[in-house]
C-alpha cells in the first residue's frame, strides 16, 4: 500500500490522480500476482514452445534454401526464392498455388455464406416456443460432436459409390448412382452437402444471442404493427451483428484453414477439387519434403488471413454490441 | 494465504512439468538409453515394416553371443527411411551408428555426405570380396547405379553406401485353393511366362467368377468379392518389369523426360486398361484381398511373403510374367541393407582399455550380417533372399516358409535393375517418384485409366514431375 502511494506521490499533475498514468509496477505487486502468474505460466510456456518458436523458425527457413540432402549445410543461403517460386507461372509454382487458392477460397465463400445463412434460418425456426423443440435443437447439434476426420470417414463410407447406403437406395428407388467424393466434378456439391451437418455448431450460437434479444423489443413492435419480416429485418439481425462478426471471422478462418475433413478423402481422381491450399502446404512439407517452400506456403497463408481478419474488423461499423457510452 | 501460494506453485509444477513431459514423448530415439557401460554400444536404426526388426534380433543375438563386449541396441525409426532422414537433417547427432535403407530411397541422403563409401570396407578383406555378391545388388548401392571398385574409380558416385543384405526379386504369389476350387490350372512357368499368358489367365479367372455369380450356388454372392489379381502397378519394380516385358524402353527418356504417351508405351497402357482394369473381378486394388482369400493372386516382394503364411496356408509362388518376345526373361530386383552413418562414423570407445572407432565397429557387425553365418540366420527367418551367391541354390531360406514351395521363382530370369531414375540428380530422384506413382494409381481406376480420360492426367503428371525437377 505505501508503494502505491508512494507511485502515486511521484506521478506528475492531475493525470495520475485520475489513474490515467499507468502504476510503476513494484515487488509488493508481483508478490500478489504471483499466484496468477503461475497459473498461466504453464500456457505461456506451451504457446511460445509450441506456437511463436515454430513460427520463427518457420520464418527463417522460409528465407534460406534448405536441402536436408546436404549434412554439412542444410540449410543453405538467404533467398526470397521461395516466396518468388509461388508466384511465377514459367519454372515455377502458380499453376498448383492458385490452383489451391481458388479451390479454397472458392470454399470459403461459399460455405461460410450457406452455412451462415442457413444456420441462422435453422437458429430462428429454434428459437420458437413449441412443445418438444429441445429434441430438435439436440437432434441438429449432434453431428458437432464427431470429430472432423471421424465424421469424414462415415460420410465417406456412407456416400461410397459402389456400397454407400446412399447409393443403394438411390438403385432401389430405380435412380442412377451419384458419385459424390469419387469424380472431381460432383466433389463441390458433395462438400455443400455435408456441409450442412455441421450447422448445429453456429445455429447453438445463434439461439444464445438471440435469446438474449430483449422481448419488449418484439411487444413494442407488434403493438406498432410490424410483421415478423420487418421485425427480423430491424430487431433480430441488428441485435445479432456481434455475433455474425464473431461467426463470420471464425467460419472464414476455418475455412481458409480446411484440412482435416478432406485430408483421407483425396485420390487421383478429385485431388483437382480437394488440393486446398493447407492441404498443398502439408503435401509439400510431409511428402515432398520441401520444407522451406512450405513454411513460404504457411506464411503466405497466414498473411491472407490476417489481412483479411484486419479488413473485417477495419470495416465493423455495422456490427453493434449494446447500448454504449 | 500461504497454504494458497504452495497449493499454487505446487499446481503450476505439475502442469509445466507436464509440457515438458509431452514435449519429451519426440524424443531422439536413439539418444544412449540402453547402452551398456562396459561395451561397445552401436545403435541400429530399422524400418517397423517388412520384418527389419526380426532379422535384425536374430543377428544380434548370435552376434552378442560371439561378441561379448559389444552391444547393439536396435530401434525403430518408423515407417520410411526418407521420412526419418527429413525430420532429422536439422538434428543429425539423432542419427545411429547403422541404417537400414531401401535402394530406392538412399541415393540423395548417399551423395549428400549423411554415409560412408564402403568400399575401402570391403576391399580390407578376402571375406567380403565383391565376387561373393550379386554384382547387380552392388549396382543398387551405388548411387550412380554402376558400382566400381576403388582400383577402377575413387570417385564417389561410383561408391558402396550401403551393404546389400538380400535380394528382392517381384514374384506373384497365388492361392492354391482358390485355383482349385474354380477349377482352374496353374500355369507351368518352369520356362518363364509372357504379360499375354498372365493377361489370358486373369481372362479365364474373370469368367470363372462370372459364371460363379450368375450362378444359383449359394455362394454366388460372396464370389462378387473376389479378384484375380492385385498387381500395384504404381510399385515401382512392377512398373518397371511390366514395361520392359511389353518391349518398353521404360518410362523416363536419356534426357530425364516422362515418355509415358510415346508409341510402344501408350500401347502398353492400353493393354493394361483393356486387359485387366476394365474387367468387372480382375483388378483388385487392396493388398489384403489376397490375404483375406478374396484374391487370386498377388505381387509380392519375399518379406511380405511371410506375412501371407499366417493368412493363408496353401500358397505357392509363380515367377513374375517377364518373358520377352525373344525369349529372355528379366525381372526387377532390387535390395536393401545397412549402411554406416557418417556423423557418428569417427567417434571412439574405449573397452577394457582398447579404444576402436565406431565406424569399424559398426562395420564389423555389418561385415557379420553379409557373411555366410549371417546370411543365413536372416534366411532362416524366411524374409530375406541371400545375397551371397553361395547360398541360392540350397540356403537355409528355401525352408523358411514351407520347402516343397516354388522358392526359384526368387531366382527366376536375370535381375532387371530399378533404374528409371538414375539419370536424375540423386537428391531429385525421391521427388521425382510420387507423381509417377500417382499417375499409375489413376490407371489402375476404371473411370481414369481410359485412354480418353488418361491424356489429362498424364498432362497433370508432367507438369507436377517438371516442377518437382526444377526445385
Amino acid at each position: 500500500m505505501e508503494n502505491e502511494k508512494l507511485t502515486m506521490e511521484t506521478n506528475e499533475g492531475g493525470a495520475s490522480s485520475l489513474g490515467l498514468v499507468p502504476k510503476r509496477y513494484t515487488l509488493r505487486r508481483f508478490k500478489k500476482d504471483f499466484g496468477g502468474v503461475i497459473y498461466v505460466l504453464p500456457t505461456l510456456v506451451g504457446i511460445l514452445l509450441f506456437t511463436l518458436i515454430p513460427m520463427l523458425v518457420s520464418l527463417h527457413y522460409s528465407f534460406h534454401k534448405i536441402n536436408p540432402h546436404d549434412m554439412q549445410n542444410p540449410i543453405g543461403e538467404f533467398t526470397f526464392d521461395n516466396y518468388l517460386r509461388m508466384f511465377r507461372s514459367n519454372s515455377g509454382d502458380w499453376g498448383s498455388v492458385s490452383r489451391s487458392l481458388f479451390i479454397t477460397f472458392r470454399y470459403a465463400i461459399v460455405t461460410v455464406a450457406v452455412s451462415m445463412v442457413g444456420s441462422y434460418a435453422l437458429a430462428l425456426f429454434l428459437n420458437k416456443s413449441l412443445k418438444g423443440i429441445g429434441a430438435f435443437r439436440v437432434v441438429y447439434y449432434l453431428p458437432c460432436l464427431i470429430p472432423a476426420v471421424a465424421g469424414t470417414l462415415l460420410w465417406a463410407n456412407i456416400t461410397n459409390e459402389n456400397t454407400g447406403y446412399i447409393n443403394l437406395i438411390l438403385q432401389r428407388f430405380g435412380l442412377p448412382k451419384y458419385t459424390f467424393y469419387t469424380e472431381a466434378k460432383t466433389v463441390f456439391p458433395t462438400i455443400l452437402l455435408m456441409g450442412v451437418f455441421g450447422w448445429g455448431g453456429n445455429m447453438v450460437m445463434w439461439l444464445a444471442q438471440m435469446k438474449n434479444i430483449p422481448r419488449e423489443y418484439y411487444e413494442a413492435a407488434n403493438i406498432d404493427g410490424a410483421n415478423k419480416l420487418r421485425q427480423l429485418i430491424n430487431i433480430t439481425i441488428p441485435m445479432t451483428t456481434s455475433m455474425v462478426f464473431y461467426i463470420l471471422i471464425t467460419s472464414i478462418i476455418n475455412a481458409l484453414q480446411v484440412f482435416g475433413s478432406y485430408y483421407p478423402l483425396i485420390n487421383g481422381n478429385n485431388r483437382s477439387e480437394l488440393n486446398f491450399i493447407v492441404i498443398k502446404i502439408y503435401d509439400t512439407a510431409y511428402v515432398e519434403h520441401d520444407w522451406a517452400y512450405a513454411c513460404a506456403l504457411s506464411w503466405l497463408l497466414f498473411v491472407i488471413i490476417g489481412s483479411l481478419t484486419a479488413l473485417i474488423f477495419k470495416t465493423s461499423k455495422w456490427v453493434y454490441y449494446g447500448d454504449e457510452n | 494465504m500461504k497454504t494458497k501460494k504452495i497449493l499454487s506453485i505446487l499446481i503450476a509444477g505439475a502442469l509445466l512439468g507436464q509440457t515438458f513431459a509431452l514435449t519429451a514423448c519426440g524424443d531422439d530415439p536413439f539418444g544412449d538409453e540402453g547402452n551398456v557401460s562396459g561395451k561397445y554400444n552401436i545403435s541400429v536404426g530399422y524400418r517397423d515394416s517388412d520384418g527389419g526388426k526380426v532379422v535384425l534380433e536374430a543377428l544380434k543375438t548370435k552376434y552378442e553371443t560371439e561378441h561379448p563386449d559389444v552391444n547393439i541396441r536396435l530401434r525403430s525409426y518408423g515407417d520410411t527411411f526418407d521420412t526419418f532422414m527429413n525430420q532429422n537433417f536439422t538434428n543429425q547427432s539423432n542419427l545411429p551408428d547403422i541404417l537400414w535403407m531401401p535402394d530406392n530411397e538412399f541415393a540423395g541422403w548417399a551423395s549428400g555426405g549423411y554415409f560412408l563409401d564402403l568400399r575401402s570396407f570391403y576391399e580390407s578383406s578376402e571375406e567380403t570380396s565383391y565376387d561373393l555378391y550379386y554384382e547387380t545388388m552392388l549396382d543398387c548401392a551405388s548411387y550412380s547405379g554402376e558400382f566400381k571398385p576403388l582400383s577402377e574409380s575413387t570417385e564417389a558416385k561410383y561408391g558402396l553406401y550401403f551393404a546389400p543384405r538380400d535380394y528382392n526379386k517381384i514374384v506373384i504369389a497365388i492361392n492354391r485353393d482358390l485355383f482349385t476350387k474354380y477349377e482352374i490350372e496353374i500355369p507351368d512357368t518352369s520356362d518363364g511366362w509372357t504379360m499375354n499368358e498372365f493377361f489370358a489367365l486373369c481372362d479365364e479367372i474373370n469368367d470363372k467368377i462370372t459364371e460363379k455369380v450368375n450362378s444359383e450356388d449359394s455362394d454366388n454372392i460372396e464370389a462378387t468379392s473376389l479378384r484375380a489379381v492385385f498387381f500395384q502397378l504404381s510399385s515401382e519394380v512392377v512398373y518397371t518389369t511390366m514395361f520392359h516385358a511389353m518391349g518398353s524402353d521404360g518410362i523416363v527418356d536419356e534426357n530425364g523426360n516422362l515418355v509415358l504417351d510415346n508409341e510402344v508405351n501408350s500401347k502398353i497402357l492400353d493393354t493394361y486398361y483393356n486387359e485387366l482394369t476394365n474387367s468387372a473381378y480382375k483388378l483388385s486394388m487392396t493388398a489384403s484381398d489376397f490375404e483375406r482369400g478374396l484374391c487370386f493372386m498377388r505381387c509380392i516382394v519375399r518379406p511380405t511373403a511371410v506375412d501371407l503364411q499366417t493368412w493363408l496356408h496353401n500358397m505357392d509362388f509363380l515367377p513374375f510374367p517377364a518373358k520377352t518376345e525373344d525369349g529372355k526373361t528379366e525381372i526387377g530386383t532390387g535390395c536393401s541393407g545397412y549402411g554406416i552413418s557418417a556423423v557418428h562414423a569417427d567417434d571412439e570407445q574405449t573397452v577394457n582399455g582398447v579404444t576402436k572407432k565406431t565406424k569399424d565397429l559398426a562395420w564389423d557387425f555389418i561385415k557379420y550380417v553379409i557373411s555366410e553365418e549371417g546370411q543365413e540366420i536372416a534366411g532362416e527367418t524366411g524374409l530375406s533372399v541371400p545375397v551371397l551367391k553361395s547360398l541360392a541354390a540350397n540356403g537355409k531360406w528355401r525352408k523358411a516358409i514351407g520347402e516343397e514351395l516354388n522358392h526359384d521363382a526368387f531366382m527366376a530370369g536375370d535381375e532387371l535393375i530399378l533404374d528409371t531414375y538414375n539419370v536424375f540428380d540423386p537428391q531429385l530422384r525421391n521427388k521425382l517418384r510420387p507423381h509417377v506413382v500417382n499417375f499409375f494409381d489413376i490407371m489402375s481406376n476404371k473411370k481414369s485409366g481410359s485412354e480418353e480420360k488418361r491424356a489429362d492426367y498424364l498432362k497433370n503428371c508432367v507438369q507436377q514431375f517438371e516442377a518437382a525437377k526444377i526445385r
